[in-house]
């Protein structure tokens, strides 16, 4: 009985899980740097095809905010498919369930690694944007800029790590992931390319018309982190 | 059938009343819809392809609405129910039958009233995403895996989409 009670009393809590699945999972990048090797290259060649078909200065500085989210949603697919393929490949995940890992913390902790490599990427994004677009922000969008950038990357990052837990393991996922995944993170495209199209002073809109925009992110970023809390566990069962 | 001992239909005699009634009531739609109805004052004979768009969209949101509503059924009994993770895949099918015919009726009745075939505004394009999402939906629940797996996924799908 006391030994059931002290096991059960060093069982880690959901924020430490969390944490740790986390850690280890950018532990992992940070070795293997599969995102910073592969998939930001991939992101960069697609900005600069991008300038290849619009073949126009300007447009493509109105185009902008948008070119950076249809990047980082495509990253997204790969990254994500990325977080499940090293759980999938030794049976990781299927040991964290055996464990009585809880599948809450597996998912937050999954989706703040995969959360972290997107802010990465997606500062890249920005940074090669103002380079290869020509574009010259003003000053007082970095605020809305940085918190969408934020929001988008945790709804995006929610979306993923849901579905690339769902379809881990199975034959058929590349295809089936953006199939999946592209519809449902429609909003964040729409949302996050406003909002950072004000912060950019790209379109006619200025930078206090942005704030909506972030709104509607945050709200679609917590929709999704509530969602996959508590599908998740459903997701990944056997 | 699978087993040569049940050689019987699967149909019931419930099935073959409705499927009858079903006939019955297409024939007399048909006779209304497309010979005696008078044509619209102002879309012509274009405003009989709204007596299959209208209802075709209603049935199509119907069908997504019992797939969701089965979907957090099956999660919440954890996978369990059978007969609803059943349900909430034949309903899925039939929304997305309907809702491509809504998408492509409405194509041809938005080219004769509008002028054109599509229109970006917010409805046309929720309900083409809402379209795509349940192609996904059917495809993950032709994901190989055991019965139980498949239903909890395919709830997970259609949970998510709805939301």
């Amino acid at each position: 009985m006391s030994a059931h009670n002290s096991r059960k009393s060093a069982a880690p809590g959901v924020v430490t899980t969390a944490l740790m699945i986390a850690g280890r999972d950018l532990r992992i990048e940070l070795r293997a740097r599969v995102v910073t090797n592969q998939v930001i290259p991939f992101a960069a060649v697609t900005m600069v095809l991008f300038a290849f078909a619009v073949d126009d200065t300007g447009l493509l500085g109105r185009l902008a905010p948008g070119l950076i989210w249809l990047t980082v949603m495509f990253s997204l697919l790969l990254c994500a498919q990325r977080a499940f393929a090293i759980e999938s490949a030794d049976g990781a995940l299927e040991a964290l369930r055996v464990a009585g890992v809880d599948p809450i913390g597996i998912f937050l902790g999954k989706a703040m690694a995969l959360m972290a490599q997107l802010l990465a990427l997606s500062a890249v994004m920005v940074v090669a944007a103002l380079v290869l677009y020509d574009l010259s922000p003003p000053a007082a969008g970095a605020v809305v800029l940085v918190t969408s950038v934020i929001c988008a990357t945790c709804a995006l990052a929610a979306t993923g790590t849901i579905y690339a837990g769902l379809a881990a393991g199975v034959s058929g996922r590349e295809t089936l992931l953006p199939l999946l995944v592209l519809p449902v993170v429609s909003p964040v495209l729409i949302g996050a390319t406003r909002a950072v199209e004000a912060a950019l002073g790209t379109g006619e809109a200025t930078v206090a018309d942005g704030w909506p925009w972030v709104g509607l992110l945050a709200v679609v970023a917590v929709a999704s982190v509530v969602i996959g809390s508590l599908t998740f566990g459903s997701a990944i069962q056997d | 059938m699978t087993t040569p001992t049940a050689s019987r239909s699967t149909g019931t005699r419930a099935t073959r009343v409705i499927g009858i009634a079903a006939i019955v009531m297409s024939a007399w739609l048909w006779l209304f819809g497309l010979v005696l109805s008078p044509a619209d004052v102002t879309q012509g004979d274009a405003v009989r392809i709204m007596y299959v768009h209208v209802p075709s969209v209603w049935l199509a949101y119907l069908a997504f609405v019992v797939t969701a509503v089965c979907s957090v059924w099956v999660l919440v009994a954890r996978g369990r129910v059978p007969g609803v993770d059943r349900v909430a895949g034949a309903s899925a099918e039939i929304g997305v039958v309907f809702m491509a015919v809504t998408l492509v009726s409405g194509m041809l009745g938005g080219r004769i009233t509008w002028g054109v075939y599509w229109q970006w505004d917010a409805r046309l394009t929720t309900t083409a995403l809402l379209f795509i999402t349940y192609v996904g939906y059917l495809a993950v629940r032709g994901l190989e895996g055991t019965p139980d797996q498949r239903a909890r996924r395919a709830a997970v799908v259609g949970v998510v989409a709805v939301a």
